[in-house]
């Protein structure tokens, strides 16, 4: 039970929640240099337009809490509690600079890799026997509805424990950029099916730089 | 496994830090007009300034009681080893005493990359018998000079 609760209070904190951050190197804007300004009098430049920035948006899912099924389907099939931690990826243009928080804005839509790893996959009883469950891969789509606070993903690949591999599908219904609730089928050759259902706590890390 | 739960806690803020977006831009290091060909005073300031190049508005004062024509050679903007040339030279204008002329002189370069170089300039407006010099420098106005959007 001890390790259950550490394996938690791991997973709570290494994701933080929602980060914001604006890279300290600048860049000039633009402007038309061709053409004189209106008032050549004037001793001062003119203000040059907005370039706009890139941002790179990191979403981090922690899985604490959750129940599996191994070798689903079968006589064998075990109870196990997942924990998991991913990672999503993302880089999006921006045409204006310092809009604040804008992952939720520019993840709607997204398309992004999701990378992540089932750390430990704990069976109840029999001592709390845990295993490393699969390293996996996905490509995933991001759906978000800003009014009604809610976001969900979509997302396949595939997983592997470096011996089997095999593919993997993943949904996600939740609020936005906070909580939501996953379930997770993967099926590895010569290994078998397993579904989990867990509560994935999710932090979100953009860093911006100027163009 | 207290300390544990703590740490956690702690671990699980939000950081958010953000001011309004300055741009850098080149000016003049030194101030003042200075006397150019011997009937004229030449005095220049940054108008523009960002990506595509330098923008630079140069003021011509008659000093001479006579008319006299004041002729552009050449304009040249020198940003750290390279040396680019105003895209058009101005018609020479004729003054007189106390008479002020404004021309508008453009110069292309690649500003991301100047910037990033930390290149100084140097602008050198020629005549038939005199040339004047003005440095730049490239600056970053501070978070109190820049308006918030």
């Amino acid at each position: 039970m001890k390790r259950c609760v550490a394996l938690v209070v791991c997973c709570l904190s290494s994701v933080g929640c929602l980060v914001h951050h604006e890279s300290p190197a600048n860049a000039p804007g633009h402007v038309a240099v061709d053409e004189p300004p209106k008032d050549l009098a004037v001793r001062a430049a003119e203000p040059p337009t907005d370039p706009g920035e890139e941002v790179t948006v990191v979403s981090a899912v922690a899985t604490p809490l959750g129940v599996g099924w191994s070798s689903f389907g079968t006589r064998e099939a075990r109870t196990y509690m997942p924990f998991s931690l991913e990672l999503a990826f993302s880089r999006h243009s921006l045409s204006r600079s310092h809009q604040g928080f804008v992952a939720s804005t520019v993840l709607d839509g997204a398309l992004r890799p999701n990378v992540g790893m089932t750390f430990a996959r704990v069976y109840p009883g029999s001592g709390d026997r845990a295993e490393v469950g699969p390293t996996f891969l996905e490509l995933q789509y991001v759906g978000i509805d800003k009014d009604k606070f809610r976001s969900g993903t979509f997302a396949g690949g595939v997983a592997t424990t470096f011996h089997r591999v095999g593919p993997q599908v993943t949904g996600c219904i939740g609020t936005l950029l906070l909580f939501d609730l996953c379930a997770r089928g993967t099926y590895l050759f010569r290994e078998g099916a397993s579904v989990q259902i867990g509560f994935g706590y999710q932090g979100v890390l953009e860093w911006i730089s100027s163009r | 496994m207290k300390r544990l739960l703590l740490l956690g806690a702690l671990a699980s803020g939000c950081f958010v830090s953000e001011g309004p977006r300055r741009y850098p831009s080149w000016e003049r290091t030194t101030k003042g007009a200075q006397t150019f060909a011997e009937c004229a005073e030449a005095d220049a300031w940054v108008s523009k300034s960002g990506k595509e190049g330098v923008g630079i508005v140069l003021e011509l004062r008659g000093r001479s009681s006579e008319p006299c024509l004041v002729t552009i050679a050449s304009a040249r903007l020198r940003v750290g080893n390279e040396d680019h040339a105003a895209r058009r030279l101005p018609d020479p204008p004729r003054l007189r005493l106390g008479q002020r002329v404004h021309a508008y002189l453009a110069f292309g370069f690649d500003g991301d990359k100047a910037w990033n170089e930390g290149a100084e300039g140097t602008l050198v407006i020629t005549g038939p018998t005199t040339s004047v010099t003005f440095p730049l420098k490239q600056t970053l106005p501070s978070r109190e000079e820049c308006d918030p959007r």
